[in-house]
């Protein structure tokens, strides 16, 4: 299967980059990824944690490359300019650039450079001698999109994409048929389910990265460079549509797409290995009619190269039978045979010429977030003013699990898997529950009530702490809403004063998962605190059961007091594991 | 490397008034009149070389406030992007024109006039004062001269009456744009009313704000909500605020954030009272504007850089007596209308 990275899909994005590169870097003989990171963080053309400059630079920066965010972008948008034929490797060194004569016209292309962009898209062949990742597949995969879609009256699924277009030979009239064939027959299916075990057989099938098997996740998430193209080119458009027994949202062409793919039936596609069969001079022609070709029809003027191009037209006429070129030399061969045909002479590299290379970007030091340890170090026990029905049901269930000789680590992993599918109607009572049994007059608030805008409260006379859940059914990690809802709740119940709370008291988030941006939710609470001097503390439901597991069994527990004041990613310890 | 190949130029020609001594510019219903130096004139597209009414200034897209947050390099003008050179005159595609006069208030002669919801061109057709150019750069050099000239004049009468079907119906194209697209097209307003906006640059998960202004009266944040879910504008709001804060060094202080919508929530829902409740406990004043109400300002050629009076919170959820103070007339819009100058129900 042929499958993209996502480098981003912001179209508008890359052509920006791209035009600043070349203005900053044209003038030297080649340029290495460091480079490139330099002037993207100069221009703030590229982000890291939100800041641009040098700020990115420094968020970004790791000695470490392979980790190094500010490096890593440089790498990808130099990965994408390669495969839209913008950017060669030369020297044989895996990242020395230079601009292409085709990346030289796209910097020059005015603001609009669209038409250029889809000609490139449409020279996006494999295999090819540019990448050095080379797929199974021989497709010209966007031309195999559109082609695709002229068959399958004018609509695609994303999963349909991925069985079809990136995972055929389309050079194969019989391959090509037989897929649209598949596709038809499991349309007459109308069943989804049927589509989605073609999808998951496909993905097992997959190798990634030396392992066995892909996830249905990751399969789709190639999908989502294509999609954007194709979108942004003004092929398709989406359509919500009912053929696999449900309605889901397919790509449409639109009319220009349709114009488009049919325009493509009319060109002569040739592939690397139709170029390799031909003779040198042959060969030579067909790369300068196929770059003029492609530079023509993205608007440029080629009446200086009319005449060349007529007399290679003629040299080549057996082999492209007269028709319109699809060949794009940059994306399928080396860079300095596309250049020696086109007649560009480049300065020759010198030993001297390394020193251009720049200076490795310095690291500087990272964001610290606070650890928030909690340890489960105070004598306690339950209160037994705070008992309910339910927290008695939850304690005979923990004595049990003892009774079974489980440890408290094992309890609360049999726990956290026991609540694995819980909705707001079992997660928000559980987590009462579980205050109740840590030692607070915790209750989940009434359906309904709007001006109680938190799930939860654990009253007090004095710090009422408002609490946001999270159920595994809305969310399995704790999000940047959750906490963002905390914050709210803080401000609501401190203007409405429904319960009376201070501004030093938390503002609690449950969930049954920790934040899986754990540094991007921690520095927000950060700066939450900086800014309006509130604290919001977050707990997943192990940390949770881990307390209310220790009351029980170990009468151990937290301080109360530390309770109201705690903020961050809580991480409780139990002293005794 | 060499040789080079030029840009096919589109353009076969372009035009340019005769006179530099434009005095005004007035839209009226039978195509649009340049007022020069005491004559009249019809309006008509100049084929601009650097075409105000598809591209935005690249310097109204950056806040110097904000240097150091990555923008959205897209500076088209038209959302739907329905505008493309042409040989005469630049071409809209009706079938995406919403007809929301974006073009038409950018066009700094008033060739565009918005006809039965889409946009309409007027030609060049031999009008006097009008000379036809080759392209070339001496002819762009003073075209360019005159459209600055131009930029400042006095625009006189309303690009499009409004009324419940206008609104309505440009409301149902918005609602076909995708965020990104929605977010440039309040962009696009803003810079259009006199202020300098970036829209954060899609994919940046860090920046989770929507855009930021600046004018002369200061700058603050961007939400901008086209679905029901306004309470989280509030709470985007409160993060935003934070993050600029602790990370950019940009006061809470001196932030007034605006919550654009393309309804004005619904009076059951609770966000007017957490507005109220924002303000009370931290002092900000999220003042909440309509995509509708923004484009009654554009259609009278209002500059709006004060959003001061826009705090509405559960105690007065409408806003068009400013905004009829504002456009110094009654709006000829319904009560409740779309939610677009007072909340629904």
């Amino acid at each position: 299967m042929i499958r993209f990275r996502n480098p981003g899909s912001d179209l508008d994005t890359m052509i920006a980059v791209l035009k600043q590169l070349y203005h900053e870097l044209h003038e030297k003989d080649f340029f290495d990824n460091t480079d490139i990171a330099k002037v993207l963080s100069k221009a703030n053309l590229m982000a890291s944690s939100g800041f641009t400059g040098d700020k990115a630079v420094a968020l970004g920066a790791n000695t470490n490359k392979s980790r190094d965010k500010t490096y890593n972008n440089a790498k990808m948008y130099a990965e994408i300019f390669r495969i839209l034929g913008f950017l060669s490797i030369v020297n044989d060194a895996a990242s020395n650039y230079r601009f292409t004569f085709i990346g030289e016209h796209m910097a020059a292309a005015g603001v609009d450079a669209k038409l250029l962009i889809e000609q490139c898209v449409l020279g996006m062949n494999n295999p090819n001698r540019i990448m050095d990742v080379s797929y199974k597949e021989s497709v010209r995969f966007f031309s195999c999109v559109l082609l695709t879609m002229l068959e399958l009256d004018d609509m695609l699924y994303r999963d349909e994409m991925i069985l079809g277009p990136m995972s055929v030979n389309d050079n194969s009239e019989e391959d090509f048929t037989n897929m649209i064939d598949f596709i038809k027959s499991l349309r007459k299916t109308k069943s989804e389910r049927k589509l989605s075990t073609e999808l998951e057989k496909l993905a097992k099938s997959q190798t990634d990265n030396k392992k066995e098997g892909m996830t249905v996740n990751s399969v789709q998430n190639c999908t989502r460079f294509p999609i954007s193209v194709l979108k942004y080119c003004g092929w398709v458009e989406n359509i919500r549509c009912n053929i696999y027994g449900k309605s889901m949202v397919f790509m449409k062409l639109t009319p220009y797409g349709k114009e488009t793919a049919n325009k493509l039936k009319t060109y002569k596609d040739i592939r690397l290995e139709d170029y390799e069969k031909l003779s040198k001079s042959h060969r030579e022609a067909l790369i300068r009619l196929g770059t003029y070709s492609m530079l023509g029809r993205a608007g440029f003027e080629t009446n200086v190269v009319q005449a060349e191009m007529d007399k290679d037209a003629k040299e080549i006429e057996s082999i492209t039978e007269g028709k319109e070129v699809l060949f794009s030399p940059y994306q399928t061969l080396d860079f300095i045979t596309v250049n020696d045909a086109l007649n560009l002479q480049l300065t020759p590299y010198t030993a001297s010429q390394k020193n251009q290379q720049s200076a490795v970007l310095k690291t500087y030091a990272k964001r610290i977030i606070k650890k928030n340890v909690v340890e489960l170090d105070y004598n306690t026990a339950i209160n037994q003013n705070l008992m309910t029905e339910d927290t008695d049901n939850f304690i005979r269930n923990v004595m049990q699990l003892i009774q079974r000789e489980k440890s408290t680590e094992q309890i609360v992993k049999i726990l956290v898997e026991e609540h694995r599918g819980d909705n707001k109607g079992e997660f928000y009572p559980l987590v009462e529950t579980l205050f109740r049994i840590i030692g607070v007059d915790c209750r989940k608030s009434r359906d309904g009530v709007n001006a109680e805008r938190w799930d939860a409260m654990i009253r007090d006379a004095h710090k009422s702490i408002p609490i946001e859940i999270k159920s595994p059914g809305e969310e399995e990690n704790v999000s940047i809403k959750a906490i963002r809802q905390a914050l709210e709740n803080k401000i609501v119940l401190l203007s409405r004063k429904t319960y009376i709370t201070d501004c030093q008291t938390s503002s609690f988030v449950v969930g049954y998962k920790a934040p899986n941006d754990r540094a991007e939710v921690a520095e927000l609470i950060q700066n939450i605190k900086e800014t309006y001097g509130y604290k919001i503390a977050v707990f997943d439901i192990a940390s949770l059961f881990l307390m209310a597991v220790n009351i029980i069994v170990n009468k151990k527990g937290i301080n109360i007091e530390k309770l109201y004041g705690l903020e961050g990613i809580v991480n409780v310890k139990d002293i005794d594991c | 490397m060499s040789k080079i190949l030029t840009a096919k130029e589109v353009r076969t020609e372009i035009y340019v008034y005769d006179t530099l001594q434009v005095d005004a510019v007035r839209f009226n219903d039978n195509g649009n009149i340049l007022i020069a130096d005491g004559e009249e004139a019809a309006s008509c597209c100049l084929n601009c070389a650097n075409p105000r009414c598809m591209f935005i200034n690249e310097e109204a897209s950056q806040c110097t406030k904000f240097h150091d947050i990555a923008g959205s390099v897209d500076l088209h003008m038209c959302p739907s992007r329905a505008i493309s050179v042409g040989e005469r005159s630049i071409e809209i595609d009706k079938s995406k024109c919403m007809g929301c006069g974006l073009c038409a208030r950018a066009c700094p002669v008033a060739a565009i006039s918005v006809v039965n919801g889409k946009a309409e061109v007027h030609k060049y057709s031999n009008e006097k004062c009008i000379r036809k150019l080759p392209v070339t750069e001496k002819a762009i050099e003073e075209q360019e001269r005159f459209l600055i000239e131009c930029e400042h004049i006095k625009k006189q009468g309303m690009i499009l009456q409004e009324s419940d079907a206008v609104m309505k119906n440009i409301h149902k194209y918005v609602h076909f744009l995708n965020q990104d697209k929605q977010n440039i097209f309040v962009r696009n307003l803003f810079i259009l009313l006199g202020n300098h906006v970036t829209i954060a640059r899609k994919g940046n998960v860090y920046m989770r704000l929507d855009g930021f202004y600046q004018n002369e009266n200061g700058y603050g944040i961007l939400e901008v909500e086209t679905g029901s879910d306004a309470l989280d504008v509030a709470r985007a709001i409160l993060d935003d605020i934070a993050v600029l804060n602790s990370r950019h060094g940009i006061s809470m202080k001196d932030n007034d954030p605006l919550a654009v919508c393309l309804y004005l929530p619904n009076k059951r829902t609770d966000y007017w009272q957490v507005v109220k409740d924002i303000k009370e406990v931290t002092g900000i004043k999220i003042r909440t504007l309509t995509i509708g109400a923004l484009l009654l300002m554009l259609w009278n050629h209002v500059e709006l850089q004060d959003f001061g009076n826009f705090y509405i919170d559960v105690e007065n959820t409408s806003i068009r007596k400013e905004l009829e103070r504002i456009i110094g007339r009654k709006i000829q819009i319904s009560i409740g209308t779309d939610g677009i100058l007072e909340s629904q129900k």
